[in-house]
């Protein structure tokens, strides 16, 4: 173009030339102003749009609730329990394992030719981990942690277990439930072994959970066998009042084979005069009293075998009044007792399952390279010098990079490590593969125990056909973005602080 | 107080070195340890893929859902160009039909991505005044820190609706009877079909083209933020030469700093293509799940057309492995291992797109500091 100009005199096309360039440049700025405006537009209607769907679905009660398979009753708590459960375990791990590894990368490169080597080597193969699709992250905690290549058999059936206990459960005749400690866990093909009398039983605790509470005292009879001389011994005594009971309903027949009549009054004479003939050691007797009037009141119009299935009734109603104050401190347990378990938070078996800490473990794998990078670039942006100074005031090498580098770093390091977490919050895909499709409605109890994460729930809900579930998706989202948004100001906060404390 | 004290202080120091050397080497063996973890890590993901991808090799075959083995060879596997294995029949395991939908989708999110992009970092470092820029990176990184399942959510209830909704891109039918004539249905309305163009604008409601711009939206921060950060890396003095000798600023962008951070520009573009082929989410929620259909539709120039057509339901790689790990397949069966082959396929392909892209970025890097 130089050229051009030098060789015509006529200075008119450059003037052109210039106005042309100068419309160009001012084109191309808006075309580029254009594009940098689509994004933040992008932006604008993607918040508008999840905010108009979701925001009608958000309420207290949404935040609260446990999942569900209906859309009005679900709610994101379940969810929100998960996440930060698995989000606490891949912090804990993925920070310490990454920040040690960036230390060591970073000021402890070795002198050795061949190890400077390997150093290098992994100090790139970090960088390009981190660029791994999340999924491929997923499968490898699938086979490393949730089956843990079936080295110890079975997802559901975990060795080496810690943090459960053991119980066999009896259910008494009463319906209620007892339990005995027991030594382990159920042996296929064995049933527990029955109660046996004098053994000592314990209630639930409180609440009627799984596990001791208050003793339950007294004798136990193991089966029907045992208890029936008993029982026969109280029918025995109650014979008096047996045949005061017959004679009256004998008495109130209007024939020799006729059907019995009897009204209100008759009915309750007949009952009053059989009960002041037994001998009762339940002091209340009303109950009993009620029982036998209705019987005998039923008894109008009927004739032959009806009265002495009522008899047999009347001994039956009897006894049952009579059981508890004669045997007290009994419970009759029939079948033999379920071998169950309490898990304590930090139940702990081989394989991990798809349980909490296996998904934690997975979210590590995802953000260790994150961290390791973030924290490796914070460590390299303190000056040499202040490791040098340190050093030549005498410090070991430890010590240089512990009172020096390190917490000159630490404002790096939070930085990137939260923005790491935040990343895991957010990160569906692994947890997807590892957690599977199960409809997870409570939230998780121990660190085996199955559990969903917030973007996995959204997932589900985004995956059913039914607008409801669209616009409890879109509820979940606020939410999993209102959690993101303060992890980061929580991320900014941290890092002010730290950077004042220097 | 103070006088026993200073005599005291550098005895304690003294006496405390040798506990002081044992503490050390216990840290160096911690960090060690961490190191060796991480190491172990990425190993054992080499390894777990390699392994589980060569059993799914195993000559001997595997079960499959039906209770038939199945035996699958590496050729037919890395060089089929059919995939059903859940359907029954005839069992095909070629992984091009699920490249080709990961392709798919990748295609559409890097021709929104890649020039919106590189064009919006050319105006952030360029063009606009710092005050603008402070403005502007901070919103572009709220949208970098946005889970990508929101996207895959977008898509579903907002992309593929609109695109949907597009009446404008169909055309009116014309009477076969009367020439010039349209076709009206009985309310008087004209009937329309879709127009054509590679079958783009014939959607269905699961499509490659709305998980793609989902995916482009997703990958717009990553290409604008890396792009930036190679455009500024370029030195001043190169724009003030090209001012000097009289350039306008469109002229030194377009012909000096774009072409001088042109390394680091294409790191930012290999480092997008990489997470638009590894993502999942949004694929999952709206690619659908027909693999590409790459044979046995008539001549060549058909099976690419058909290939290229972005409406139609797709089945990409990764939403493939979240079909089978979310319950399609039984474990140990040949449809479980084959997600590990193409786990193991899409490793090796975003690898290679990261290692390039971390290569190349390296060597700008280095240019210029």
């Amino acid at each position: 173009m130089a050229d051009a100009t030098s060789d015509n005199p006529n200075p008119q096309p450059i003037v052109r030339s210039i106005d042309k360039r100068m419309r160009s440049n001012v084109i191309f700025n808006g075309v580029c102003f254009a594009a940098t405006l689509l994004a933040l537009v992008i932006l604008l209607v993607l918040l508008a749009s999840i905010l108009t769907q979701g925001v009608g679905s958000l309420s207290l009660r949404f935040l609260t609730a446990l999942n569900s398979s209906d859309p009005h009753k679900a709610g994101i708590w379940t969810s929100l329990i998960g996440t930060m459960a698995i989000c606490l375990i891949c912090a804990l791990s993925a920070i310490p394992l990454g920040v040690g590894t960036a230390v060591l990368i970073e000021e402890f490169k070795p002198r050795n030719k061949w190890l400077l080597r390997v150093h290098g080597i992994i100090d790139t193969n970090i960088r390009n981990l981190a660029g791994v699709p999340s999924i491929v992250y997923g499968i490898l905690g699938v086979t490393a942690f949730a089956t843990m290549f079936g080295m110890f058999g079975s997802m559901n059936n975990g060795k080496y277990a810690i943090g459960q206990t053991w119980y066999d459960q009896y259910q008494g005749e009463d319906k209620r439930l007892y339990y005995v400690p027991a030594d382990g866990p159920p042996v296929k093909g064995k049933t527990g072994k029955p109660a046996e009398e004098g053994m000592t039983l314990y209630l639930p605790t409180e609440g009627g959970g799984i596990g001791l509470g208050e003793e339950a005292a007294g004798l136990v009879w193991v089966t029907a066998e045992d208890i029936e001389p008993r029982v026969e011994a109280i029918e025995q005594e109650l014979g008096a009042f047996e045949g005061v009971f017959r004679e009256g309903i004998k008495d109130a027949r209007e024939s020799r084979r006729g059907p019995v009549r009897v009204d209100q009054a008759s009915a309750e004479a007949i009952v009053d005069k059989a009960i002041e003939a037994g001998t009762w050691k339940n002091p209340d007797t009303s109950v009993l009293r009620a029982e036998l009037l209705e019987l005998v009141l039923g008894l109008n119009g009927k004739k032959g075998g009806d009265l002495i299935k009522a008899r047999v009734i009347a001994i039956d109603i009897a006894i049952d009044s009579e059981y508890a104050a004669r045997m007290p401190n009994v419970i009759t347990i029939g079948a033999p007792p379920v071998r169950v378990d309490t898990k304590a938070w930090y139940h702990i078996a081989l394989p991990f399952g798809r349980g909490v800490l296996a998904g934690g473990l997975t979210l590590m794998l995802v953000i260790l390279p994150i961290v390791i990078v973030a924290s490796q670039e914070a460590l390299r942006a303190v000056p040499g010098s202040y490791r040098q100074g340190a050093l030549a005031l005498g410090s070991t090498k430890w010590q240089s990079v512990s009172k020096t580098a390190l917490p000159a770093a630490i404002p790096g390091i939070c930085t990137g490590t939260i923005l790491a977490i935040s990343r895991a919050i957010g990160e569906a895909a692994p947890i997807l593969v590892l957690g599977g499709t199960g409809f997870i409605t409570s939230p998780p109890q121990n660190l085996m125990d199955s559990f969903s994460a917030m973007p996995m729930t959204i997932f589900q809900w985004t995956k059913e056909p039914e607008a409801e579930y669209k616009t409890i998706a879109a509820a979940g989202i606020i939410v999993l973005l209102i959690v993101l948004l303060s992890f980061n100001a929580l991320a900014i906060y941290i890092r002010q602080r730290a950077s004042q404390h220097q | 107080m103070s006088d026993n004290n200073e005599i005291k202080l550098p005895q304690d120091k003294l006496r405390s070195q040798s506990a002081q050397r044992i503490r050390e080497r216990l840290i160096m063996a911690s960090l060690i340890a961490c190191a060796g973890i991480t190491i172990t890590i990425t190993l054992g993901i080499v390894f777990i893929l390699l392994t589980q991808t060569i059993e799914f090799f195993n000559p001997a075959g595997h079960l499959d859902a039906q209770g038939n083995t199945s035996v699958v060879k590496p050729t037919d596997f890395f060089f089929g160009m059919e995939w059903n294995p859940l359907l029954g029949g005839e069992k095909h395991f070629g992984v091009w039909p699920l490249i080709a939908g990961t392709l798919k989708v990748a295609f559409v999110a890097m021709v929104f991505a890649l020039p919106v992009g590189l064009i919006s970092a050319i105006w952030l470092s360029e063009y606009a005044k710092p005050k603008v820029r402070n403005f502007i990176k901070p919103i572009i990184e709220v949208l970098a820190g946005i889970p990508t399942v929101v996207f895959g959510f977008f898509a579903v209830t907002f992309i593929t609706p609109y695109l949907l909704r597009w009446e404008w891109w169909r055309v009116k039918i014309e009477d076969p009877d009367n020439p010039g004539q349209y076709l009206k249905d009985a309310s008087g309305e004209f009937l329309t079909e879709p127009a054509g163009l590679f079958g783009l604008f014939d959607i269905d409601v699961y499509n490659a083209l709305g998980a793609g711009l989902a995916v482009g939206i997703m990958c717009l921060p990553i290409v604008i933020s890396l792009s930036e950060d190679a455009l500024r890396a370029v030195p001043k003095a190169l724009r003030e030469g090209s001012y000097g000798l009289g350039a306008s600023k469109f002229e030194t962008s377009v012909k000096v700093v774009v072409p001088a951070a042109l390394s680091g520009i294409s790191a930012a573009f290999l480092l997008a293509i990489a997470r638009a082929v590894g993502e999942t989410m949004i694929v999952a929620l709206a690619a659908g799940a027909s693999p590409v259909k790459l044979i046995g539709q008539g001549n060549l120039w058909e099976n690419i057309t058909s290939a290229g057509a972005l409406d139609q339901s797709v089945l990409p790689m990764t939403g493939y492995l979240v079909k089978i790990f979310t319950g399609d397949a039984a474990h140990g069966t040949v449809e479980y291992y084959s997600s590990y082959a193409v786990a193991f396929t899409l490793f090796i392909i975003t690898l290679v797109l990261v290692i390039l892209g971390n290569m190349i970025q390296r060597r700008f890097r280095e240019k210029y500091d």
